[in-house]
Protein backbone atom coordinates (compact mmCIF):
# COMPACT_ATOMS: atom_id res chain seq x y z
CA UNK A 1 0.00 0.00 0.00
CA UNK A 2 2.67 2.46 0.85
CA UNK A 3 4.52 1.85 -2.49
CA UNK A 4 0.82 2.57 -4.07
CA UNK A 5 0.92 5.87 -2.64
CA UNK A 6 4.94 6.61 -3.29
CA UNK A 7 3.87 5.93 -7.10
CA UNK A 8 0.98 8.04 -7.28
CA UNK A 9 3.23 11.14 -5.72
CA UNK A 10 5.68 10.13 -8.11
CA UNK A 11 2.93 10.07 -11.02
CA UNK A 12 1.68 13.53 -9.82
CA UNK A 13 5.34 15.08 -9.97
CA UNK A 14 6.02 13.59 -13.43
CA UNK A 15 2.63 15.39 -14.99
CA UNK A 16 3.55 18.50 -13.17
CA UNK A 17 6.72 18.25 -14.32
CA UNK A 18 5.46 17.30 -17.92
CA UNK A 19 3.14 19.99 -18.55
CA UNK A 20 3.90 23.28 -15.95
CA UNK A 21 7.81 22.19 -14.63
CA UNK A 22 10.01 24.22 -16.83
CA UNK A 23 7.71 27.32 -17.54
CA UNK A 24 6.68 27.43 -13.63
CA UNK A 25 10.52 27.04 -12.63
CA UNK A 26 11.33 30.19 -14.65
CA UNK A 27 8.56 32.43 -13.98
CA UNK A 28 9.00 31.68 -9.80
CA UNK A 29 12.82 31.91 -10.19
CA UNK A 30 12.13 35.38 -10.36
CA UNK A 31 11.18 37.71 -7.37
CA UNK A 32 7.17 38.78 -7.94
CA UNK A 33 7.65 42.26 -8.21
CA UNK A 34 11.01 41.76 -10.65
CA UNK A 35 8.72 39.30 -12.71
CA UNK A 36 6.03 41.71 -12.87
CA UNK A 37 8.28 44.49 -13.70
CA UNK A 38 10.17 43.36 -16.32
CA UNK A 39 6.80 41.52 -18.12
CA UNK A 40 5.74 45.12 -18.04
CA UNK A 41 8.26 46.79 -19.60
CA UNK A 42 8.28 44.38 -22.50
CA UNK A 43 4.27 45.63 -22.54
CA UNK A 44 5.15 48.85 -22.52
CA UNK A 45 8.15 48.48 -25.66
CA UNK A 46 5.96 46.48 -27.63
CA UNK A 47 2.78 49.49 -27.29
CA UNK A 48 5.79 52.19 -28.12
CA UNK A 49 6.17 50.39 -30.64
CA UNK A 50 3.41 49.69 -32.47
CA UNK A 51 2.23 53.25 -31.64
CA UNK A 52 5.41 54.71 -33.36
CA UNK A 53 5.13 52.33 -36.12
CA UNK A 54 1.09 53.55 -36.72
CA UNK A 55 2.56 57.51 -36.28
CA UNK A 56 4.82 57.01 -39.25
CA UNK A 57 2.20 55.65 -41.11
CA UNK A 58 -0.07 58.43 -40.34
CA UNK A 59 2.71 61.69 -41.02
CA UNK A 60 3.97 59.50 -44.33
CA UNK A 61 0.22 60.42 -45.21
CA UNK A 62 0.40 63.88 -44.44
CA UNK A 63 3.82 63.37 -45.98
CA UNK A 64 3.09 62.94 -49.56
CA UNK A 65 -0.99 63.77 -49.67
CA UNK A 66 -0.95 67.01 -47.05
CA UNK A 67 1.92 68.37 -47.39
CA UNK A 68 0.79 72.03 -46.30
CA UNK A 69 -1.04 70.13 -43.51
CA UNK A 70 1.94 67.72 -42.56
CA UNK A 71 4.20 71.44 -42.37
CA UNK A 72 1.68 73.03 -39.72
CA UNK A 73 1.10 69.72 -37.87
CA UNK A 74 5.22 69.97 -37.07
CA UNK A 75 4.80 71.37 -33.41
CA UNK A 76 4.47 71.08 -30.04
CA UNK A 77 1.21 70.93 -29.58
CA UNK A 78 0.80 67.72 -31.80
CA UNK A 79 3.52 66.17 -29.69
CA UNK A 80 2.08 66.45 -26.45
CA UNK A 81 -1.32 65.75 -28.21
CA UNK A 82 0.70 62.45 -29.11
CA UNK A 83 2.34 61.78 -26.31
CA UNK A 84 -0.55 62.19 -24.36
CA UNK A 85 -2.10 59.23 -26.48
CA UNK A 86 0.63 57.55 -25.94
CA UNK A 87 0.75 57.88 -21.98
CA UNK A 88 -3.05 56.92 -21.83
CA UNK A 89 -2.33 53.78 -23.93
CA UNK A 90 0.64 52.86 -21.54
CA UNK A 91 -1.36 53.13 -18.36
CA UNK A 92 -4.53 51.13 -19.71
CA UNK A 93 -2.36 48.07 -21.07
CA UNK A 94 -0.10 48.34 -17.95
CA UNK A 95 -3.20 48.16 -15.92
CA UNK A 96 -4.02 44.75 -18.36
CA UNK A 97 -0.94 43.45 -17.81
CA UNK A 98 -0.15 43.85 -13.95
CA UNK A 99 -3.02 42.16 -13.22
CA UNK A 100 -2.33 39.15 -15.61
CA UNK A 101 1.28 38.45 -14.73
CA UNK A 102 0.47 39.06 -10.98
CA UNK A 103 -2.42 36.18 -11.22
CA UNK A 104 0.39 34.11 -13.61
CA UNK A 105 3.13 34.37 -10.90
CA UNK A 106 0.47 33.06 -8.11
CA UNK A 107 -0.56 30.47 -10.16
CA UNK A 108 2.88 29.52 -10.90
CA UNK A 109 4.15 29.58 -7.48
CA UNK A 110 0.95 27.83 -5.79
CA UNK A 111 1.81 24.84 -8.02
CA UNK A 112 5.52 25.06 -7.38
CA UNK A 113 4.75 24.87 -3.30
CA UNK A 114 2.32 21.93 -4.58
CA UNK A 115 5.27 19.83 -5.92
CA UNK A 116 7.65 20.96 -3.34
CA UNK A 117 5.36 19.32 -0.84
CA UNK A 118 4.69 16.37 -3.04
CA UNK A 119 8.59 15.94 -3.38
CA UNK A 120 9.48 16.16 0.47
CA UNK A 121 6.57 13.17 0.91
CA UNK A 122 8.32 11.52 -2.00
CA UNK A 123 11.48 11.73 0.21
CA UNK A 124 9.67 10.67 3.00
CA UNK A 125 8.48 7.52 1.58
CA UNK A 126 12.17 6.92 0.19
CA UNK A 127 13.27 6.78 3.47
CA UNK A 128 11.34 5.04 5.41
CA UNK A 129 11.11 1.87 2.82
CA UNK A 130 13.64 -0.64 3.72
CA UNK A 131 16.69 -1.26 2.06
CA UNK A 132 16.09 -4.51 -0.13
CA UNK A 133 18.66 -7.33 -0.22
CA UNK A 134 19.45 -9.36 -3.34
CA UNK B 1 -36.31 19.95 -21.87
CA UNK B 2 -36.24 16.35 -20.09
CA UNK B 3 -34.90 14.54 -24.03
CA UNK B 4 -32.70 17.77 -24.74
CA UNK B 5 -31.01 17.31 -21.32
CA UNK B 6 -30.56 13.46 -21.75
CA UNK B 7 -29.40 14.40 -25.35
CA UNK B 8 -26.65 16.98 -24.00
CA UNK B 9 -25.50 13.52 -22.06
CA UNK B 10 -25.40 11.47 -24.32
CA UNK B 11 -23.49 14.18 -26.73
CA UNK B 12 -20.94 14.83 -23.67
CA UNK B 13 -20.80 11.15 -22.98
CA UNK B 14 -19.67 10.57 -26.46
CA UNK B 15 -17.11 13.40 -26.72
CA UNK B 16 -15.52 12.62 -23.44
CA UNK B 17 -15.39 8.60 -24.50
CA UNK B 18 -13.38 9.55 -27.26
CA UNK B 19 -11.31 12.68 -25.76
CA UNK B 20 -8.26 13.24 -27.45
CA UNK B 21 -9.38 12.41 -30.75
CA UNK B 22 -12.80 14.81 -30.37
CA UNK B 23 -10.37 17.57 -29.19
CA UNK B 24 -8.41 17.22 -32.28
CA UNK B 25 -11.25 16.95 -34.57
CA UNK B 26 -12.51 20.18 -33.45
CA UNK B 27 -9.31 22.08 -32.77
CA UNK B 28 -8.90 20.89 -36.57
CA UNK B 29 -12.08 21.56 -37.86
CA UNK B 30 -11.51 25.48 -35.75
CA UNK B 31 -7.86 25.86 -37.89
CA UNK B 32 -9.55 24.80 -41.13
CA UNK B 33 -12.09 27.49 -41.07
CA UNK B 34 -9.79 30.17 -40.07
CA UNK B 35 -7.29 29.38 -42.82
CA UNK B 36 -10.19 29.07 -45.15
CA UNK B 37 -10.83 32.28 -44.55
CA UNK B 38 -7.74 33.66 -44.67
CA UNK B 39 -6.83 31.82 -48.01
CA UNK B 40 -9.71 33.63 -49.40
CA UNK B 41 -7.38 36.68 -50.15
CA UNK B 42 -5.58 34.53 -52.32
CA UNK B 43 -6.27 35.19 -56.04
CA UNK B 44 -7.43 31.45 -56.92
CA UNK B 45 -10.81 31.82 -55.31
CA UNK B 46 -12.19 29.45 -52.54
CA UNK B 47 -12.59 26.12 -54.17
CA UNK B 48 -9.17 25.25 -55.31
CA UNK B 49 -6.52 23.54 -54.51
CA UNK B 50 -4.30 25.89 -52.99
CA UNK B 51 -6.80 27.07 -50.84
CA UNK B 52 -7.56 23.76 -49.64
CA UNK B 53 -3.70 23.25 -48.67
CA UNK B 54 -3.89 26.52 -47.04
CA UNK B 55 -6.85 25.33 -44.92
CA UNK B 56 -5.71 22.35 -44.36
CA UNK B 57 -2.26 23.59 -42.88
CA UNK B 58 -4.38 25.55 -40.71
CA UNK B 59 -6.19 22.68 -39.20
CA UNK B 60 -3.00 20.61 -38.39
CA UNK B 61 -1.58 24.05 -36.89
CA UNK B 62 -4.42 24.60 -34.71
CA UNK B 63 -3.86 20.77 -33.46
CA UNK B 64 -0.37 20.45 -32.69
CA UNK B 65 0.55 24.15 -31.79
CA UNK B 66 -0.76 26.48 -28.58
CA UNK B 67 -3.35 29.70 -29.09
CA UNK B 68 -0.20 32.05 -29.36
CA UNK B 69 1.34 30.29 -31.78
CA UNK B 70 -1.73 29.22 -34.21
CA UNK B 71 -2.31 33.55 -33.97
CA UNK B 72 1.06 34.13 -35.17
CA UNK B 73 0.61 31.78 -38.11
CA UNK B 74 -2.57 33.43 -38.97
CA UNK B 75 -0.94 36.36 -39.19
CA UNK B 76 1.96 35.03 -41.03
CA UNK B 77 0.19 33.33 -43.68
CA UNK B 78 -2.29 35.88 -43.87
CA UNK B 79 0.18 38.41 -44.92
CA UNK B 80 1.24 35.85 -47.65
CA UNK B 81 -2.21 34.87 -49.13
CA UNK B 82 -2.88 38.96 -49.34
CA UNK B 83 0.53 39.37 -51.72
CA UNK B 84 -0.05 36.75 -53.77
CA UNK B 85 -2.97 38.89 -54.30
CA UNK B 86 -1.13 42.69 -54.19
CA UNK B 87 2.20 43.43 -52.78
CA UNK B 88 1.15 46.45 -51.35
CA UNK B 89 -1.60 44.54 -49.16
CA UNK B 90 0.49 42.30 -48.20
CA UNK B 91 2.42 45.17 -46.73
CA UNK B 92 -0.34 46.44 -45.13
CA UNK B 93 -1.46 43.58 -43.59
CA UNK B 94 2.11 42.29 -42.55
CA UNK B 95 2.06 45.73 -40.57
CA UNK B 96 -0.81 45.50 -39.10
CA UNK B 97 -0.54 42.27 -38.16
CA UNK B 98 2.71 42.81 -36.33
CA UNK B 99 0.89 45.83 -34.57
CA UNK B 100 -2.14 43.96 -33.46
CA UNK B 101 0.46 41.23 -32.19
CA UNK B 102 2.57 43.75 -30.44
CA UNK B 103 -0.39 45.39 -28.53
CA UNK B 104 -2.13 42.59 -27.59
CA UNK B 105 -1.61 39.22 -29.15
CA UNK B 106 1.35 38.72 -27.51
CA UNK B 107 -0.28 39.36 -23.81
CA UNK B 108 -3.46 37.97 -23.98
CA UNK B 109 -2.87 35.09 -26.30
CA UNK B 110 -6.15 32.54 -25.19
CA UNK B 111 -8.23 35.92 -25.41
CA UNK B 112 -7.40 36.64 -28.92
CA UNK B 113 -9.07 33.31 -30.15
CA UNK B 114 -12.17 35.00 -29.57
CA UNK B 115 -11.10 37.45 -32.07
CA UNK B 116 -10.32 34.75 -34.82
CA UNK B 117 -13.73 33.44 -33.91
CA UNK B 118 -15.56 37.07 -34.39
CA UNK B 119 -13.51 37.41 -37.42
CA UNK B 120 -14.63 33.81 -38.43
CA UNK B 121 -18.40 34.05 -37.43
CA UNK B 122 -18.84 37.52 -39.29
CA UNK B 123 -18.71 35.52 -42.51
CA UNK B 124 -22.01 33.54 -41.35
CA UNK B 125 -23.42 37.04 -40.14
CA UNK B 126 -23.74 35.63 -36.53
CA UNK B 127 -20.68 37.73 -35.10
CA UNK B 128 -22.76 38.83 -31.84
CA UNK B 129 -22.16 35.17 -30.39
CA UNK B 130 -18.66 35.79 -29.84
CA UNK B 131 -19.70 38.89 -27.19
CA UNK B 132 -22.55 37.13 -25.76
CA UNK B 133 -20.09 33.96 -25.10
CA UNK B 134 -17.72 36.97 -23.90
CA UNK B 135 -19.93 38.23 -21.53
CA UNK B 136 -20.76 34.89 -19.88
CA UNK B 137 -17.38 33.26 -19.63
CA UNK B 138 -14.47 35.33 -20.04
CA UNK B 139 -15.51 39.01 -18.52
CA UNK B 140 -13.83 42.57 -19.80
CA UNK B 141 -10.59 40.78 -21.13
CA UNK B 142 -12.97 39.87 -23.57
CA UNK B 143 -13.75 43.22 -24.57
CA UNK B 144 -9.96 43.90 -26.56
CA UNK B 145 -10.49 41.16 -28.93
CA UNK B 146 -13.98 41.82 -29.84
CA UNK B 147 -13.36 45.36 -30.28
CA UNK B 148 -9.96 44.36 -32.67
CA UNK B 149 -12.32 42.22 -34.80
CA UNK B 150 -14.52 44.84 -35.29
CA UNK B 151 -11.16 46.90 -36.58
CA UNK B 152 -9.96 43.80 -38.52
CA UNK B 153 -13.66 43.32 -40.41
CA UNK B 154 -13.80 47.16 -41.70
CA UNK B 155 -9.70 46.62 -42.32
CA UNK B 156 -10.35 43.27 -44.86
CA UNK B 157 -12.60 45.53 -46.57
CA UNK B 158 -9.89 48.36 -46.94
CA UNK B 159 -7.47 45.30 -48.14
CA UNK B 160 -9.92 43.95 -50.73
CA UNK B 161 -10.12 47.30 -51.98
CA UNK B 162 -6.26 47.98 -52.46
CA UNK B 163 -6.15 43.97 -53.86
CA UNK B 164 -8.39 45.35 -56.98
CA UNK B 165 -6.98 48.66 -57.25
CA UNK B 166 -3.52 47.32 -56.86
CA UNK B 167 -3.17 43.79 -58.22
CA UNK B 168 -0.06 42.06 -58.17
CA UNK B 169 -0.46 41.06 -62.06
CA UNK B 170 0.19 44.54 -62.84
CA UNK B 171 3.21 45.39 -60.17
CA UNK B 172 6.39 46.99 -61.58
CA UNK B 173 9.45 47.62 -59.56
CA UNK B 174 9.75 50.82 -61.02
CA UNK B 175 6.30 52.08 -59.85
CA UNK B 176 6.83 50.51 -56.79
CA UNK B 177 7.04 53.94 -54.67
CA UNK B 178 3.96 55.32 -56.26
CA UNK B 179 2.16 51.97 -55.77
CA UNK B 180 2.59 51.81 -51.87
CA UNK B 181 1.72 56.05 -51.79
CA UNK B 182 -1.40 54.94 -53.27
CA UNK B 183 -2.30 51.98 -50.97
CA UNK B 184 -1.18 54.28 -47.89
CA UNK B 185 -3.72 56.22 -49.13
CA UNK B 186 -6.24 53.69 -49.07
CA UNK B 187 -5.53 52.46 -46.19
CA UNK B 188 -5.16 55.50 -43.85
CA UNK B 189 -8.22 57.60 -45.35
CA UNK B 190 -10.28 53.82 -45.29
CA UNK B 191 -9.06 53.68 -41.18
CA UNK B 192 -9.83 57.33 -40.66
CA UNK B 193 -13.08 56.57 -42.36
CA UNK B 194 -14.62 54.05 -40.51
CA UNK B 195 -13.16 54.80 -37.31
CA UNK B 196 -16.17 57.08 -35.70
CA UNK B 197 -18.04 54.10 -36.86
CA UNK B 198 -15.18 51.17 -35.23
CA UNK B 199 -15.37 53.07 -32.06
CA UNK B 200 -18.83 53.69 -31.80
CA UNK B 201 -19.87 49.78 -32.02
CA UNK B 202 -17.01 48.66 -29.80
CA UNK B 203 -18.51 50.99 -27.42
CA UNK B 204 -21.90 49.23 -27.63
CA UNK B 205 -20.28 45.90 -27.49
CA UNK B 206 -17.92 46.54 -24.37
CA UNK B 207 -20.85 48.18 -22.59
CA UNK B 208 -22.86 45.11 -23.26
CA UNK B 209 -19.80 42.14 -22.33
CA UNK B 210 -19.79 43.96 -18.78
CA UNK B 211 -23.15 44.49 -18.63
CA UNK B 212 -23.73 40.50 -19.05
CA UNK B 213 -20.77 40.11 -16.66
CA UNK B 214 -21.92 41.82 -13.87
CA UNK B 215 -25.06 40.00 -13.85
CA UNK B 216 -23.21 36.62 -14.16
CA UNK B 217 -21.33 36.98 -11.50
CA UNK B 218 -23.87 38.44 -8.97
CA UNK B 219 -25.74 35.68 -6.92
CA UNK B 220 -29.05 36.05 -8.85
CA UNK B 221 -31.08 33.43 -10.00
CA UNK B 222 -30.67 32.36 -13.65
CA UNK B 223 -28.04 34.67 -14.25
CA UNK B 224 -26.17 33.32 -16.99
CA UNK B 225 -30.10 33.64 -19.02
CA UNK B 226 -30.52 37.27 -17.49
CA UNK B 227 -26.87 37.65 -18.86
CA UNK B 228 -27.59 36.67 -21.91
CA UNK B 229 -31.12 38.60 -22.61
CA UNK B 230 -29.45 41.99 -21.44
CA UNK B 231 -26.58 41.63 -23.44
CA UNK B 232 -28.75 40.64 -26.35
CA UNK B 233 -30.80 43.83 -25.36
CA UNK B 234 -28.03 46.13 -25.40
CA UNK B 235 -26.54 45.06 -28.59
CA UNK B 236 -29.58 44.84 -30.55
CA UNK B 237 -30.63 48.52 -29.44
CA UNK B 238 -26.89 50.06 -29.46
CA UNK B 239 -26.42 48.69 -33.27
CA UNK B 240 -29.68 49.98 -34.28
CA UNK B 241 -28.94 53.90 -32.65
CA UNK B 242 -25.52 53.55 -34.09
CA UNK B 243 -26.79 52.90 -37.55
CA UNK B 244 -29.56 55.80 -37.08
CA UNK B 245 -26.56 57.97 -36.17
CA UNK B 246 -24.63 56.40 -39.27
CA UNK B 247 -21.80 55.37 -36.80
CA UNK B 248 -21.78 51.30 -38.00
CA UNK B 249 -19.21 49.24 -38.98
CA UNK B 250 -19.20 46.50 -41.79
CA UNK B 251 -18.52 43.62 -39.07
CA UNK B 252 -22.30 44.45 -37.52
CA UNK B 253 -24.41 46.15 -40.67
CA UNK B 254 -27.05 43.63 -41.12
CA UNK B 255 -29.79 46.30 -41.44
CA UNK B 256 -32.55 46.48 -38.38
CA UNK B 257 -34.40 43.47 -39.22
CA UNK B 258 -30.70 41.38 -40.10
CA UNK B 259 -29.39 42.49 -36.79
CA UNK B 260 -32.62 41.32 -34.89
CA UNK B 261 -32.65 38.12 -36.38
CA UNK B 262 -28.72 37.58 -36.13
CA UNK B 263 -29.25 38.65 -32.16
CA UNK B 264 -31.52 36.12 -31.61
CA UNK B 265 -29.59 33.54 -33.24
CA UNK B 266 -26.58 34.58 -31.50
CA UNK B 267 -28.56 34.51 -27.78
CA UNK B 268 -30.13 31.12 -28.86
CA UNK B 269 -26.98 29.56 -29.60
CA UNK B 270 -25.07 30.92 -26.70
CA UNK B 271 -27.98 29.80 -24.45
CA UNK B 272 -27.26 26.02 -25.76
CA UNK B 273 -23.80 26.66 -24.70
CA UNK B 274 -24.58 27.68 -21.80
CA UNK B 275 -26.46 23.96 -21.34
CA UNK B 276 -24.29 22.20 -22.27
CA UNK B 277 -21.99 23.86 -19.78
CA UNK B 278 -24.47 23.31 -17.03
CA UNK B 279 -28.11 23.38 -15.86
CA UNK B 280 -29.41 24.36 -12.65
CA UNK B 281 -32.40 23.54 -10.71
CA UNK B 282 -33.49 26.68 -8.79
CA UNK B 283 -36.74 25.52 -7.53
CA UNK B 284 -34.83 23.58 -5.26
CA UNK B 285 -32.41 26.29 -4.07
CA UNK B 286 -31.27 26.22 -0.55
CA UNK B 287 -30.08 29.69 1.26
CA UNK B 288 -27.97 28.77 4.46
CA UNK B 289 -26.41 31.04 7.06
CA UNK B 290 -23.97 30.34 9.53
CA UNK B 291 -20.71 31.64 11.00
CA UNK B 292 -17.45 30.77 12.89
CA UNK B 293 -15.40 33.30 15.07
CA UNK B 294 -14.66 35.08 11.66
CA UNK B 295 -17.49 35.40 9.21
CA UNK B 296 -20.86 34.74 8.83
CA UNK B 297 -21.24 32.97 5.48
CA UNK B 298 -24.01 33.70 3.21
CA UNK B 299 -24.85 30.23 1.20
CA UNK B 300 -27.01 30.01 -1.60
CA UNK B 301 -27.04 26.16 -2.95
CA UNK B 302 -28.25 25.92 -6.62
CA UNK B 303 -28.53 21.45 -7.39
CA UNK B 304 -27.45 20.70 -11.17
CA UNK B 305 -30.39 19.11 -12.85
CA UNK B 306 -28.59 15.62 -13.40
CA UNK B 307 -30.43 12.78 -15.63
CA UNK B 308 -29.70 9.62 -14.72
CA UNK B 309 -28.85 7.28 -17.98
CA UNK B 310 -31.26 4.48 -19.03
CA UNK B 311 -28.88 1.61 -17.71
CA UNK B 312 -30.34 -1.72 -18.54
CA UNK B 313 -30.77 -4.48 -15.81
CA UNK B 314 -27.79 -6.22 -15.81
CA UNK B 315 -28.04 -9.51 -16.03
CA UNK B 316 -26.97 -11.25 -12.46
CA UNK B 317 -24.87 -14.79 -12.53
CA UNK B 318 -26.61 -17.13 -10.57
CA UNK B 319 -24.93 -20.66 -9.83
CA UNK B 320 -26.87 -23.29 -8.37
CA UNK B 321 -24.40 -25.29 -5.78
CA UNK B 322 -25.38 -27.90 -3.40
CA UNK B 323 -29.62 -26.47 -3.54
CA UNK B 324 -28.73 -22.96 -2.36
CA UNK B 325 -28.72 -20.15 -4.90
CA UNK B 326 -25.28 -18.09 -4.73
CA UNK B 327 -25.69 -14.91 -6.67
CA UNK B 328 -22.56 -13.37 -7.85
CA UNK B 329 -22.87 -9.83 -7.73
CA UNK B 330 -21.75 -7.61 -10.74
CA UNK B 331 -20.14 -4.21 -9.65
CA UNK B 332 -19.28 -1.22 -11.78
CA UNK B 333 -16.60 0.35 -9.23
CA UNK B 334 -12.81 -0.42 -10.90
CA UNK B 335 -9.87 -0.31 -8.83
CA UNK B 336 -9.75 3.66 -9.03
CA UNK B 337 -6.35 3.89 -6.49
CA UNK B 338 -4.65 6.55 -8.90
CA UNK B 339 -7.96 9.39 -9.27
Amino acid sequence: MEDLKKVRTMIHLAIYDKRYGEKDRRIVSHYRHGYVSKKNMSVRAGIILGFLIWECVKLLYYMMFMDSVFLSMLTKEYAIKEAVKLILLLVVFSVFSTVKYKRQYDTAQKRTDEYERRFDKLCQYEDNTPERTV
Amino acid sequence: MKDYLVLRNSIIKLYKKNEPASESAVRFLAGFIVFLCVASFMPYGLISLKTLAVAVLGGVIAVFATPSIFIVSAGIILSVCATLSSIEAGVAVAVFAFIGYLMYGRIFPKESLLFVAMVVLYKLRLPFIVPLIAGIYVGPAGIVPVCAAVFAVDFAYIIRQIITALPYSEFTVSGILQDSMTALKYLYEGIMSYSRGIIAVSAVLAVGIIVSWAINTSFTDREKEKGILSNGIILFLGIVICSILSYTSRAVSFGIFGTLISVVISMAVCYVITIFDCVKDYDKTEKVQFQDSHYVYYVKAVPKIEFAENNKPKKSKIKVEDGFRKVKKTSNKKSNDFE
